[in-house]
């Protein structure tokens, strides 16, 4: 029985720009479920990373929403900024890709720690301090009691990754929302966060939303992906289909600029095909598939019309008149300049 | 490619040998010395692109910046088609920067932002006293159409440009002088993925066309594989293994090379969530402090002789056909440690995706 722990409903993020305001998330709709890892998936300026900062409450000055995003049921958008404080850290966290710009350099990371239990759970200092030096622990760091002491800059990328995972855990969170959270680390040490991620959603039963561009941690790790483009989502299914089966030209388009090494021939020079074009900056909703300009299989329907976000298969939905019956092998021979 | 096949006698584009480079630690950060690359030898024939693969603090990039002498080298040399630049005078330097470019990272901070695109490929040739006014203007706009830009383009600042149209012109202001050597450092790591794959098809399309050997630095391996001809992977300032590409993917023989491609997700949850993966521990050491013996040896997950800890391996051929490792487990016959437990498994080794 799996049960919806975060509901966002035609979420519009507008922020402001110099060059006036722009539509960063654009009716905006997906569910995730209780201990789920929750994929949202697109290149840079599709809308990802401020639907995370919306549902946390974190805009940028400036920006206006509409919708209606819920946590087990209760609407975050009605909610005033103090109420939204005590929902933040405890019930929903947030890890950053960066993480040398998301702790203090000014305080030890066992302070940092500390702090939420003593924010949110009113622990004494010791008290706060004691479980601090837990949870470095069980985020893999070595020697805790005396790292607890050390400041951010004394630690390597990757240790400074699992102390915002320990900041983000400390109060037993529904959602942990992890924006591009191994994009700044080397191969090895992302394989590490990534583990500790996963254990932790084991053993917690915590809600991930991961949010990254890079499909080959989605298929390591994602339970179920949300495909966003130009601020909509294009595409939403199980982690198997959607590498199996994708149904939107985007994502086609996506999985085919991964270059898959494995096919090169010796001797043969390897095709590597990207998507022609660049991803629009919408001032208002569009009236057509966002995508048409850039898809090799639009017709004059695409630019005339916004598709319907339409189910090809169970649990397994697409906004584009043709999915259902897109073929992989079709895109690629007929999308072929 | 237009050159013929590298012959016997020609010398190699680039031969890099025993080359160090040590940064001093001011004493206030604790003194000694950064052994950012140590003894690294290299060659680049003509018309190859060879991939350089390590993480970040590995020295790779350090390499790159002592070969176009953006960096003194400590000691070591570096030959430009048998000529040793190591220890030239800038001023002497001059006419061979004309054969080596460097294409970087960042599009971004790497093109000045208050020159137009034309000016910005312009400026080699100008540099150089090579062509001027109509023959400029005939080079500039061969090279747009080389990189695939339309000739409106010209015009536009940087800004008003995305970041495949800026390395566009990076990569045309580093060809524009039909360089005999492109190092290319990331070239494609801050591009959008959908980006990612035309540039890289644009780098190969170039190298085709113009026939120049590259130094191909990247830490994704997907894009060295899809590429490069050969690879050298480096760690702690030291290249552990180096051959040719098949044999660096198919047949790693170093436990580094195996545990890096055993950890690098393969974009398939069928073929991803089946395999075995090794996770190193630890964090790649200071290079203040490397580790004796062999630098690999605190995170290796097989290293087990006593050797490993004290004693350097030695780069040598492991298969008598040019597969270069340095590791104390690989035995006489060529047979290396396994990481995974997976190279037996298939004749492809770890090759990473069913049969098509």
């Amino acid at each position: 029985m799996t049960m919806t722990v975060l509901g966002v409903d035609d979420l519009g993020v507008t922020i402001s720009t110099d060059q006036g305001p722009v539509l960063a998330v654009a009716g905006m709709s997906f569910r995730a479920e209780q201990g789920e890892m929750l994929a949202l998936v697109g290149e840079s300026g599709c809308g990802k990373s401020m639907t995370a900062l919306a549902i946390m409450g974190l805009l940028p000055g400036g920006a206006t929403t509409r919708g209606s995003i819920t946590l087990k049921g209760r609407e975050l958008t009605a909610l005033s900024p103090r109420q939204m404080r005590d929902v933040r850290g405890r019930e929903i966290t947030m890890i950053f890709q960066e993480p040398m710009t998301s702790l203090n350099p000014a305080f030890t990371v066992g302070y940092q720690v500390a702090e939420m239990l003593r924010r949110h759970e009113g622990a004494d200092r010791r008290e706060a301090l004691r479980r601090a030096t837990e949870l470095l622990e069980r985020v893999g760091i070595p020697a805790p009691a005396t790292r607890v002491r050390e400041y951010p800059h004394q630690m390597s990328g990757g240790m400074r990754q699992r102390v915002m995972i320990a900041m983000a855990i400390a109060c037993q969170p529904t959602v942990l929302i992890a924006d591009e959270p191994t994009t700044a680390l080397d191969v090895t040490i992302q394989a590490q966060i990534l583990d500790v991620l996963r254990d932790l959603r084991d053993e917690m039963g915590m809600t991930v939303v991961l949010i990254t561009h890079d499909l080959g941690l989605v298929a390591d790790i994602a339970d179920r992906v949300e495909v966003m483009y130009a601020g909509h989502r294009v595409e939403a299914t199980g982690t198997d289909a959607l590498f199996a089966r994708p149904q939107h030209p985007y994502t086609v388009g996506l999985l085919d600029a991964v270059p898959r090494p494995q096919l090169r021939v010796a001797g043969e020079r390897m095709v590597l095909r990207g998507i022609p074009g660049m991803v629009p900056t919408l001032r208002e909703a569009p009236s057509c598939c966002v995508f048409s300009p850039r898809c090799p299989l639009a017709d004059s329907r695409c630019r005339s019309e916004a598709p319907g976000w339409k189910e090809v298969a169970a649990g397994h939905h697409a906004a584009c008149f043709q999915a259902g019956h897109l073929k992989p092998t079709v895109l690629a021979d007929g999308g072929r300049r | 490619m237009n050159h013929s096949e590298p012959a016997e006698v020609a010398a190699p584009v680039l031969s890099v040998r025993a080359l160090t480079k040590r940064f001093k630690v001011s004493r206030a950060r604790g003194g000694g010395m950064v052994h950012a690359v140590d003894g690294v030898d290299l060659t680049i024939n003509s018309g190859e692109i060879v991939g350089l693969v390590g993480e970040s603090g590995s020295g790779k990039s350090t390499l790159a910046r002592c070969i176009v002498r953006l960096l003194e080298p400590t000691s070591g040399q570096v030959l430009l088609r048998g000529a040793d630049i190591t220890h030239l005078s800038q001023r002497r330097l001059r006419p061979v920067r004309r054969d080596v470019h460097m294409v970087f990272q960042d599009p971004y901070s790497s093109l000045d932002p208050r020159q137009t695109v034309r000016a910005i490929i312009a400026e080699p040739l100008r540099m150089h006293g090579l062509a001027r006014g109509r023959e400029l203007d005939k080079r500039v706009a061969g090279m747009l159409e080389r990189v695939g830009l339309s000739q409106d383009m010209r015009d536009r600042l940087p800004n008003e440009l995305s970041g495949g149209q800026r390395q566009r012109v990076g990569l045309a202001r580093s060809l524009v002088l039909e360089p005999s050597l492109l190092i290319a450092d990331e070239p494609v790591s801050a591009l959008d993925v959908s980006v990612q794959a035309s540039v890289l098809g644009l780098i190969l399309d170039l190298q085709e066309d113009m026939g120049f050997a590259c130094l191909f630095i990247a830490h994704d391996l997907g894009a060295v594989e899809a590429v490069c001809n050969r690879v050298a992977i480096m760690y702690l300032g030291r290249i552990v293994e180096q051959g040719g590409y098949e044999e660096i993917f198919r047949r790693p023989k170093h436990p580094y090379t195996q545990s890096l491609l055993s950890a690098a997700p393969v974009p398939d949850p069928s073929i991803q969530r089946s395999r075995h993966r090794v996770v190193l521990a630890g964090d790649i050491p200071s290079p203040i402090h490397p580790p004796s013996g062999c630098r690999f040896h605190t995170r290796c997950p097989v290293a087990a002789l006593p050797r490993c800890a004290a004693e350097d391996p030695e780069l040598r051929d492991v298969t008598g056909a040019g597969h270069l490792a340095a590791c104390h487990l690989i035995t006489a016959d060529g047979t290396p440690p396994d990481v995974t437990g997976e190279l037996g498994t298939s004749p492809e080794g770890l090759a990473l995706d069913p049969k098509p």
